[in-house]
């Protein structure tokens, strides 16, 4: 997940009155805007954006570089369009905003709407170009609106210039019925370095209804690691939520309501972080997955850390036992599948339990309380839940020691 | 932003500004926080308050700003950062207000009056305070300005926005005093005599009264010269002066002066 610093600069000059973008290019720029400020925010939440305006009362900067989306987009409300762009004083007034940006780790970057002619000259932009590759600030340009011989030619300079490792792109935008926002999403510029297309696309999606296109906002296809990983650590979640859910009500099978769903999104994304590692390393070999439980258990602790480690736990002992497989499978999904009953009946065979919680690492069978657990079981064998509980409790417990 | 009382825009034009010594202290260490062996400059905020014509500036805070040093139309002042710092500091003392902003200059920059402008959102009628962080002559270090249009003569010109210099002074509440004498108590030289101390002080005023007599002489001639438009203002001041000389040819004057009273 890329951390960027973004400054976008907006043209709100005479020739965005235009009406050759619908219902105006002005409002098209808009548009567009909102979308790349969704969309950046959106990828990594430290993401920071700021707006400036090239042209009108002159060259301002609305809003300083913020993760704040509401600041961002109030700030476009109410301009006017007038005057003149002034596009090298613009991009010189965005570096500085960029140098002084609070995060020194985030990447610099510019976004330049230019939809009025440029006046400037070519060697003129390829300084501003060389300067801003000496910062490492990479500078993307839209450009669209008026188009007259020269202009394409000196932004594709200015690019040239800048361009380092193929961090900065232009996009031409020629007029017509199709808006602004959705030519710039099939591009470069929403698309990023890696993968990008699933939270554009999603942040398309979702621009109204706030809704996630794909399951956890990732296309499977774009990313299966991640999308894998963000399943197994929900699945995990759930199973968590589960277990405090009967701890707290002894209550019967209320999973799957939509607050726990939502819980669940939340965790998921906080989950992003450690789960990134879990993906990569969930596919490799045992080795790698000791390791990656040494990972997790490094990681910042709470339920989240030791439920990774637990979900580890669990993925390496079923790797060498299919009944336990089956078993621990069972035992994260709903309560309500019909296997219960058959789930009763195998943790009533006490040597099967002892077998279990034999092969799961950093479980003593001849620990007190693990008898303990066992014996109250014994005399509740259908009571799966319990189990699940008891076991995952335990698992916490002994990890958290 | 901030709520500014419908009293404190009554249009009352500016006669003083009084800079308390904290923002004193407070702008020097900006400035060797940030650009102490550089040429560039610092600039922040003032709070404080204004009422009948007097602006009290009791404290300040730094914003990141940054210009350029080839082109002085690119230049970024963090304003978000103000606001938020703002809001931080009412909730210190709610009677601070912004009343402008100040610069270590040393001198009046071009970009100056485009940051009074971006001030006039925060306050209607903003002050700019320069304060010589090295200063090599005698005086207080401050110096206040306020903006003004100016309408050209003939009207053919855009009325333009143009600095107007306002009198200035240092002085504290009591507890401040207080403050300041424990700080001077380090900078001060104990084993010299109370005598050498007035002496060397009666001294440091009279070498200021002859900086500021020189001044006035070199300022009379360029207009003698036409290099500087007439100010009748000024000449009034000037006559004022003289004319508080007291006339020492007087008879009776140099009698009583002269004569031995048996």
């Amino acid at each position: 997940l890329l951390l960027q610093s973004t400054m976008i600069c907006i043209d709100n000059s005479e020739w965005m009155r235009n009406g050759d973008y619908s219902p105006s290019r002005f409002q098209a720029q808009a548009d567009a805007v909102n979308l790349i400020c969704g969309a950046k925010t959106q990828s990594n939440p430290e993401n920071t954006v700021g707006v400036m305006t090239m042209a009108g009362k002159g060259v301002r900067v609305l809003v300083t570089p913020t993760s704040d989306l509401g600041k961002i987009l109030a700030c476009m409300h109410g301009l006017e369009v007038g005057a003149e762009a002034n596009l090298a004083a613009a991009i010189q007034v965005a570096q500085l905003a960029l140098k002084h940006r609070q995060n020194k780790r985030q990447q610099q970057r510019i976004i330049v709407f230019i939809g009025s002619p440029v006046t400037y000259d070519k060697k003129v932009l390829e300084t501003i170009g060389k300067k801003l590759k000496k910062n490492n600030v990479a500078l993307d340009v839209v450009d669209f609106g008026e188009t007259d011989d020269e202009k394409p030619e000196k932004l594709e300079a200015l690019i040239a210039a800048v361009n380092s490792s193929d961090s900065s792109h232009i996009v031409h935008v020629p007029p017509g019925d199709h808006a602004l926002s959705d030519v710039l999403i099939s591009t470069p510029i929403f698309t990023g370095e890696e993968g990008g297309s699933g939270f554009a696309a999603s942040a398309a999606a979702a621009a109204a209804t706030g809704a996630t296109g794909y399951d956890f906002g990732v296309d499977p296809n774009v990313d299966p690691e991640l999308a894998l990983a963000l399943r197994l650590s929900m699945e995990e979640e759930r199973a968590r939520q589960e277990a405090i859910a009967k701890k707290a009500a002894e209550d019967n099978k209320d999973q799957a309501s939509s607050s726990t769903d939502a819980i669940m999104a939340e965790a998921e994304l906080t989950l992003n972080a450690p789960a990134d590692v879990d993906a990569d390393l969930l596919k490799d070999d045992d080795d790698a997955q000791l390791l990656q439980q040494a990972l997790a258990m490094s990681m910042d602790e709470g339920a989240s850390g030791a439920a990774a480690v637990a979900d580890a736990a669990m993925a390496e002992a079923a790797a060498d036992d299919q009944d336990l497989a089956l078993a621990l499978q069972m035992s994260v999904q709903d309560a309500e599948a019909a296997g219960q009953s058959d789930m009763s009946k195998v943790f009533e065979d006490r040597s099967f339990v002892t077998s279990i919680l034999n092969s799961l690492p950093g479980v003593d069978p001849n620990d007190p309380s693990v008898k303990d657990l066992l014996a109250s079981l014994h005399g509740q064998g259908e009571d799966l839940v319990l189990m699940v509980t008891g076991k995952q409790n335990y698992l916490q417990n002994s990890i958290n020691k | 932003m901030d709520v500014v009382k419908a009293a404190q825009l009554s249009g009352r034009t500016l006669e003083k500004v009084v800079v308390h010594p904290l923002v004193l202290l407070s702008i020097v260490d900006h400035y060797n926080r940030v650009a102490r062996d550089t040429r560039k400059r610092v600039v922040g905020v003032l709070l404080g308050t204004s009422s009948r014509g007097v602006v009290d500036v009791t404290n300040s805070y730094a914003v990141p700003f940054e210009e350029d040093d080839k082109d002085p139309r690119i230049w970024f002042l963090d304003h978000n950062y103000h606001e938020s710092m703002f809001s931080m500091f009412k909730r210190i003392n709610a009677k601070e207000h912004v009343v402008g902003w100040y610069s270590t200059g040393p001198k009046l920059k071009e970009n100056d009056l485009d940051v009074h402008a971006l001030f006039t959102n925060y306050v209607p009628n903003p002050v700019l305070v320069i304060i010589d962080v090295q200063p090599k002559e005698l005086g207080i270090p401050t110096k206040a300005y306020y903006a003004v249009e100016e309408v050209k003569e003939n009207a053919t010109q855009k009325s333009q926005k143009v600095f107007v210099h306002v009198p200035s002074e240092i002085a504290a509440h009591e507890v401040e005093e207080i403050g300041v004498e424990h700080l001077l108590r380090d900078v001060k030289d104990t084993t010299i005599s109370t005598l050498a101390t007035e002496v060397s002080s009666k001294l440091a005023a009279l070498k200021g009264l002859d900086a500021r007599l020189t001044e006035i002489r070199g300022y009379l001639d360029l207009v003698i010269e036409g290099k500087l438009p007439l100010n009748h203002e000024i000449l009034y001041h000037l006559q004022d002066v003289f004319n508080l000389l007291p006339n020492l040819n007087v008879n009776e004057l140099i009698k009583a002066f002269a004569g031995e009273n048996k």
